[in-house]
């Protein structure tokens, strides 16, 4: 077996060698091990600098939506985190990452500047926060939100049940 | 078979799993993206270590706190366990992440 070549290495972790302690902040790759983000640590960040932005009602499509509402009301059924993430894809590589969005805009706002603030914002968290460099962030308006129905979400349920 | 380096593993594991999660940032240890980032000791198994064998990278899965940047935490980890285990290098899985207020549900 070639086991025996690997028992040395082991025997000799209390002595740090000097070569190896001194922190290279740039050359952290390969030689000092490798970092991996998982896409759920992505999708939060993401999702957060997304929702900061004023003008942003909501995020997630209709399904998305209507699932975390009838989630967040299942006791202990993952109501701080999922709600996060929902609207948020991302594709995480070694060094990348790119962001989908899909968003519900507030009545009133100027929605190619808000999608300018939400990528800026969005990527200046994620590159911080992640250290990954962010190629793109694509940003899907699916609905606006009328300030007139404002109090009761269920108007639009209404609405279809009108023509009996 | 080489019995003494197991044994030399999996209490050197239990070392870097007790100053890792002494971190103010890291919340939990994690078991990396397919759940295979783990050691396996007598009766138990612990999550979110591996110590490689011979040139093989020490692995380390942790759910970290959004209160800093990643890339800041991860490097003084990296340095205090590659520090513990001979100078190996240290491949750091981030998991999960809790926000600042968001308070961790309890871990399975």
């Amino acid at each position: 077996m070639t086991e025996s070549t690997a028992t040395p290495t082991t025997s000799t972790k209390t002595t740090p060698s000097a070569t190896v302690s001194s922190p290279a902040r740039l050359a952290d790759e390969s030689s000092q091990g490798r970092t991996t983000i998982a896409a759920s640590v992505v999708q939060k960040i993401a999702g957060i600098a997304a929702r900061e932005i004023s003008g942003v009602h909501a995020m997630g499509g209709g399904v998305s939506r209507a699932f975390g509402a009838i989630r967040e009301r299942i006791p202990g059924g993952g109501a701080g985190g999922a709600a996060n993430i929902a609207g948020v894809q991302v594709e995480v590589g070694e060094k990348q990452a790119a962001v989908d969005l899909d968003i519900v805009v507030e009545y009133g706002a100027s929605i190619v500047e808000l999608a300018r603030a939400v990528r800026r914002n969005v990527i200046t968290a994620v590159e911080r926060m992640t250290g990954l460099e962010v190629i793109e962030v694509n940003i899907a308006v699916n609905d606006i939100h009328l300030p007139d129905i404002d109090g009761d979400e269920e108007i639009p349920t209404v609405q279809t049940a009108r023509v009996e | 078979m080489t019995v003494p380096t197991t044994t030399e593993a999996s209490s050197l594991a239990e070392q870097v799993a007790a100053v890792v999660t002494s971190h103010p940032s890291v919340v939990r240890l994690h078991g990396g993206v397919f759940g295979d980032v783990a050691t396996y000791l007598p009766g138990r198994k612990l999550t979110g270590v591996r110590i490689g064998m011979g040139d093989e990278p020490v692995e380390l899965g942790v759910v970290l706190r959004l209160d800093r940047p990643i890339p800041e935490v991860v490097r003084e980890l990296r340095r205090e366990v590659s520090s513990m285990c001979g100078g190996a290098p240290v491949d750091i899985t981030v998991g999960d992440a809790v926000l600042p207020g968001e308070t961790e549900r309890a871990a399975p």
